[in-house]
């Protein structure tokens, strides 16, 4: 199908533009994206804790949550604070966190000493709040915006390359010039990865938007305000839990007894979200959301009242309505979770390939348009893209690197190493703007960067404790991750070496 | 030779219909959502779903339709037309379900 000269021109325009205003935010995204797939992994990895390496926590079962609430309650001031929550997500890391208004303190589970400690390092939370730009303020809607932009671009993109999609899908020219090359890469890894991108933008929309923008019109429009009768309409649950009162019964719930009567009230349920509510108010609920196994994309979830344990409400996958089961799958997809590790390694790779196909389509606006770089504007973009695009893999490998390198007790040390992603970053960006012309060899110098200090946290961690590396499967992952993260990175940056650059190349 | 690149792959687009394209078809989408939700002949669960989730493809359709008007004037006229027969639509559906005393 070929489209009309006009559309034809227009869908084009729309897409360069589109893509090249949200290219780098995407790009941030989709690269973070990879590790976020893997943050629980990379957490227990940060933490450096010989016992975390030495014996899983899943090896002698789940710690009992009551000791934990107690601890968190009477460490923390608890009574009177708006959550304390407890995740046993990924089957072996616990984690809690207590939050009251802008205050939110995040423990792991220390099986040594068998109590919540604060977190050494925050590396594989932060890199997953950097998927959704949360670091940015208000960034969760940035990255809404973006994901819609990224969805306008498909689609366009799609239809301007119809035409001939077949030839394009399959044709890649190394040999040629950066216009070349680089359009070629950017369709065969863009129709490739055409799913993956189109249900990521989707899902990636409803999550920063939707709750904002879509469900309140829905509430306000078709409920004329009413958001409980929305809320109960949808997904058959009261939307919140009950409000406080402001009375403090000073009486805590217990957690492992609620626990088991969930699993009473929904047969099959392995918990992996236990919170409770305005914690020792009169009012104070318990929720227990959790997976079920067995069950395609089955979740549970169970409220209760803290004071007597009466039930609240209760979601189970046999009554779940029609929309709540495609809201399992629909978000399930997002989150991979389905498949184990071998989905969530493929959707990694993606992600990895959808960052080079953001790369490219600035590399084509530039050589299609200003192959010079005569205007002013493009000669920004060209060192901002150089500058992101391998100064936010630096940063992430300092990171890395800083994980290993800060001494174990450092006071602060999870905020030391968000200030040294901080500071590469920004070296990282700076860096293109010392030469004259922002040359691809300042992005392979960048990638060489992160390749050593990928390389360089993989020696430490043979060398230093090979026996943790060799025999935990978190710290063999990690490993591997290590060495595909360098060889992508060093490829790369040798690739971009040996272009061939002006006239040597074929047009 | 490379401000003749430039300038071949100037844009010539309008900021009225650029402005409509990504902007205004927006409330459109959450329109054509809500009228989806009030008209279908489905159970309330399932209209909910189909016009929640149905916002954003929506959108994306109405923004590369309204990049293809002639001129901004026209992408707005069409978006308020359009928007208008939605909420007519959306309206006439919930005073149906409302006369019928069947709620949303």
């Amino acid at each position: 199908m070929k489209l009309p000269p006009r559309s034809f021109r227009i869908f084009w325009d729309v897409h360069a533009w589109v893509g090249i205003i949200a290219a780098l935010f995407l790009y941030v995204m989709f690269l973070t994206g990879a590790f976020a797939l893997f943050y629980q992994e990379l957490n227990a990895w940060a933490e450096l804790s010989e016992t975390h390496a030495a014996r899983p926590q899943h090896a002698e079962g789940l710690p009992r949550l009551q000791p934990l609430f107690e601890q968190l309650v009477a460490e923390h001031d608890g009574i009177g604070k708006t959550r304390i929550a407890i995740t046993r997500e990924g089957e072996s890391m616990v984690h809690a966190y207590v939050a009251h208004g802008d205050d939110f303190r995040e423990f792991r589970y220390d099986p040594e000493r068998e109590r919540l400690e604060p977190p050494r390092s925050e590396l594989g939370t932060f890199l997953y709040s950097l998927h959704y730009l949360g670091p940015i303020p208000n960034g969760v809607y940035l990255a809404g915006v973006a994901s819609m932009a990224l969805f306008l671009a498909l689609v366009t993109g799609f239809l301007v390359y119809l035409k001939d999609i077949l030839r394009q899908w399959l044709q890649f020219r190394p040999e040629r010039v950066a216009r070349t090359w680089s359009s070629d890469l950017h369709k065969v890894l863009g129709l490739f990865g055409l799913p993956f991108q189109l249900y990521y933008a989707w899902t990636g929309a409803v999550l920063c938007l939707a709750w904002v923008l879509v469900e309140p019109t829905f509430a306000a429009a078709v409920f004329g305000g009413d958001e409980r009768a929305h809320s109960l309409a949808a997904r058959g649950t009261e939307p919140e839990p009950p409000a406080a009162t402001g009375r403090l019964r000073h009486q805590l719930p217990d957690l492992d007894r609620t626990v088991a009567h969930a699993q009473r009230e929904v047969p099959g349920l392995e918990p992996t979200w236990i919170g409770v509510e305005h914690v020792g108010d009169e009012a104070s609920s318990i929720g227990i959301y959790g997976k079920i196994p067995g069950v395609a994309f089955g979740t549970g979830f169970v409220r209760f009242q803290a004071s007597d344990g009466k039930l609240l409400a209760k979601v189970a996958p046999s009554d779940a309505t029609t929309l709540q089961t495609f809201e399992a799958w629909f978000f399930g997809l997002h989150y991979a979770r389905f498949g184990g590790y071998g989905v969530r390694i493929l959707y990694a790779w993606l992600a990895l390939t959808t960052c080079a196909v953001i790369l490219t389509g600035n590399l084509i606006w530039l050589e299609r348009r200003d192959r010079l770089r005569i205007r002013l504007g493009n000669r920004i973009l060209e060192r901002i893209t150089v500058g992101i695009g391998a100064g936010t893999p630096l940063a992430i490998a300092a990171m890395f690197a800083a994980n290993r390198c800060l001494p174990h007790d450092m006071a602060d040390r999870a905020g030391v190493e968000k200030a040294i992603f901080g500071i590469a970053l920004v070296l990282g960006i700076l860096l293109p703007w010392l030469a004259r012309r922002a040359h691809p060899r300042a992005l392979a110098y960048e990638l060489g960067a992160a390749t050593i200090l990928f390389g360089y946290v993989l020696v430490l961690d043979l060398t230093s404790r090979p026996a943790t590396v060799l025999g935990n499967p978190i710290h063999r992952g990690v490993a591997i991750g290590l060495v595909v993260l360098a060889a992508l990175c060093g490829c790369t940056a040798t690739q971009l070496l040996r272009r061939p650059s002006g006239a040597a190349a074929r047009p | 030779m490379a401000e003749e690149t430039v300038k071949r792959h100037e844009p010539q687009h309008s900021v009225a219909r650029t402005v409509a394209a990504l902007v205004g078809t927006f409330p459109l989408a959450l329109g054509a959502g809500v009228a989806l939700t009030s008209i279908l002949p489905i159970s309330l669960n399932e209209r909910l779903l189909l016009g929640t989730y149905s916002v954003f493809p929506i959108w994306v359709a109405a923004a590369c339709w309204a990049f293809l008007a002639p001129s901004g004037r026209r992408a707005w006229l069409d978006l308020f037309a359009a928007f208008a027969v939605l909420t007519l639509l959306a309206f006439i559906g919930l005073a149906i379900r409302s006369g019928m005393g069947t709620g949303p």
